[in-house]
């Protein structure tokens, strides 16, 4: 069972991957906007966390350039219905180690997020 | 007594406006917490592949069951987005949708169904979407002509085209730039209307570009051809959207043809190739590019600075404007250099000791004060 932060500003994104991810075993913190995404990464220990890019307070990215500066290791992934190949490939540079577009397939999201859970 | 009249007036206006408060954030709370529900609801049961056995009747008429299985639907893909269209037919949405988009109800419960048909629409809704797209009213046509777009109604794009050309401005906008969703399977409908209109005197000049920015945003090269003739074309705003377009949609093989655009006698048109150019950044594009900084007009010159700060080698001729007789070319040059940090950069490694050559030309503009 992992511990995996969903941070968009969606309620029904949080929703949707909550439940999915709750049916697998893993326990689910979300988060809102970047700021408190960012402030959670930093102060809980998380397995794995799932990024929008456009939110609230702070974006993704950013959020994902703060982590990794400060040492955090944890596995990220970028969900986002942006779609220019730039934010990826900076997503890529910072260390996600994915990036998936939205709209999404469910269970190659799900796929995803297990190849980079501890079995 | 008037004074008292007045002043139990303005209670009674007071009073009444905090219980109409009250009663509208007591509203918005309750459609949050069904919003909430029907959110929870529709992720259950598509997470589990469910159809509710005694579906309540009141989820397929409320607006806000429609809209949460619409947000659901624009999340996903595969199994999960045919769930969603199975759980639509099953609580009897698209009747109730169906019913409501009829020009016997009121504009506002007609929009607010057809908002909603056209996120979950199947092809079975295509004639009734392309009804509505010749509807009377502009806000349903063009919520009509989005729909059409969604399920990349193809043969509709000459149609929407045409009726483009006789609406008011922004619902031709509006109308053209849904032809966006249609991707690249939409380029030949475009590329054939664009085709047929140039030569055309009754051609609808600002629908014409419109489509040309519609290629540009779909960013095909193989609408290069169509783009390049557009660049040739009789009116100005064509070969403007022309070049804007090959911005994204050009090639290499676009670059004649744009270098010949330089030459234009419209400054817009010059104006945007010398973005354009700057986009592709090939260093063959810098010379003929630097030309444009000597241009009469200020929007060419800054553009033309703009460019040549993208293209490698670029920096070469801002600098020789910059030490160049023409006072305006000097300007845009030195201008782009500020604004880009170039200016600011090559002060920074010369103070570190680690400036080139040419840094330390573009630092000397710098004025330090005392």
């Amino acid at each position: 069972m992992a511990r995996i932060l969903i941070a968009d500003d969606s309620p029904t994104v949080r929703l949707l991957l909550r439940r999915h991810l709750e049916a697998d075993g893993h326990e689910v913190i979300e988060a809102g906007d970047g700021t408190t995404a960012y402030e959670t990464g930093k102060s809980i220990p998380i397995d794995l966390a799932i990024l929008d890019q456009l939110m609230p307070g702070m974006l993704g990215l950013d959020v994902l350039h703060r982590w990794r500066a400060e040492a955090a290791v944890f596995p990220v992934l970028l969900l986002s219905a942006v779609d220019d190949d730039s934010t990826v490939v900076r997503s890529l540079e910072l260390g996600a180690f994915d990036y998936v577009r939205k709209p999404f397939s469910v269970p190659e999201l799900k796929a995803r997020v297990a190849s980079r859970l501890p079995a | 007594m008037a004074l008292g009249a007045s002043a139990a007036t303005t209670v009674l206006l007071a009073l009444t406006l905090a219980v109409a408060k009250l009663v509208h954030r007591e509203a918005q709370r309750w459609r949050g917490v069904r919003s909430a529900h029907y959110v929870a609801a529709v992720g259950e049961l598509v997470s589990r592949r469910m159809l509710p056995a005694r579906p309540p009747r009141a989820w397929g008429e409320d607006p806000l069951f429609h809209q949460a299985l619409a947000d659901y639907r624009h999340l996903v893909t595969g199994a999960d987005r045919d769930h969603i269209g199975r759980l639509a037919h099953e609580l009897g949405v698209f009747e109730v949708l169906l019913r409501r988009v009829g020009r016997h109800h009121r504009l506002g419960v007609r929009l607010r169904a057809l908002g909603s048909l056209v996120d979950l629409a199947e092809e079975r809704h295509r004639n009734v979407l392309r009804d509505l797209a010749r509807d009377r009213n502009s806000h349903v046509r063009v919520n009509a002509i989005r729909g059409l777009a969604r399920l990349r109604d193809l043969e509709s794009i000459p149609w929407i085209l045409d009726h483009a050309s006789g609406s008011q401005p922004w619902e031709a906008a509006r109308s053209a730039d849904a032809l966006v969703e249609m991707g690249r399977a939409a380029l030949p409908g475009i590329c054939g209307w664009i085709e047929a209109q140039m030569p055309s005197p009754a051609a609808s000049i600002e629908v014409v570009a419109l489509a040309g920015r519609v290629l540009g945003l779909i960013g095909d090269p193989k609408a290069e051809p169509t783009l390049l003739a557009m660049l040739a074309g009789s009116r100005p705003e064509w070969r403007v959207a022309a070049a804007s377009a090959l911005e994204k949609a050009g090639t290499s093989d676009s670059i004649p043809a744009l270098f010949h655009a330089l030459e234009d006698r419209a400054a817009p048109v010059r104006a945007r190739v010398a973005v354009a150019l700057g986009a592709m950044a090939e260093p063959a594009v810098a010379r003929p590019v630097s030309t444009l900084l000597y241009d009469q007009s200020w929007w060419v010159r800054q553009n033309a600075a703009t460019a040549l700060g993208q293209i490698p080698g670029g920096t070469d001729y801002l600098l020789a404007a910059l030490h160049g007789p023409d006072p305006y070319a000097a300007d845009a040059a030195l201008n782009q250099l500020t604004i880009s940090g170039a200016l600011a950069g090559a002060v920074d490694r010369v103070l570190e000791g680690t400036a080139s050559e040419q840094d330390r030309r573009i630092a000397a503009l710098a004025t330090v004060p005392a």
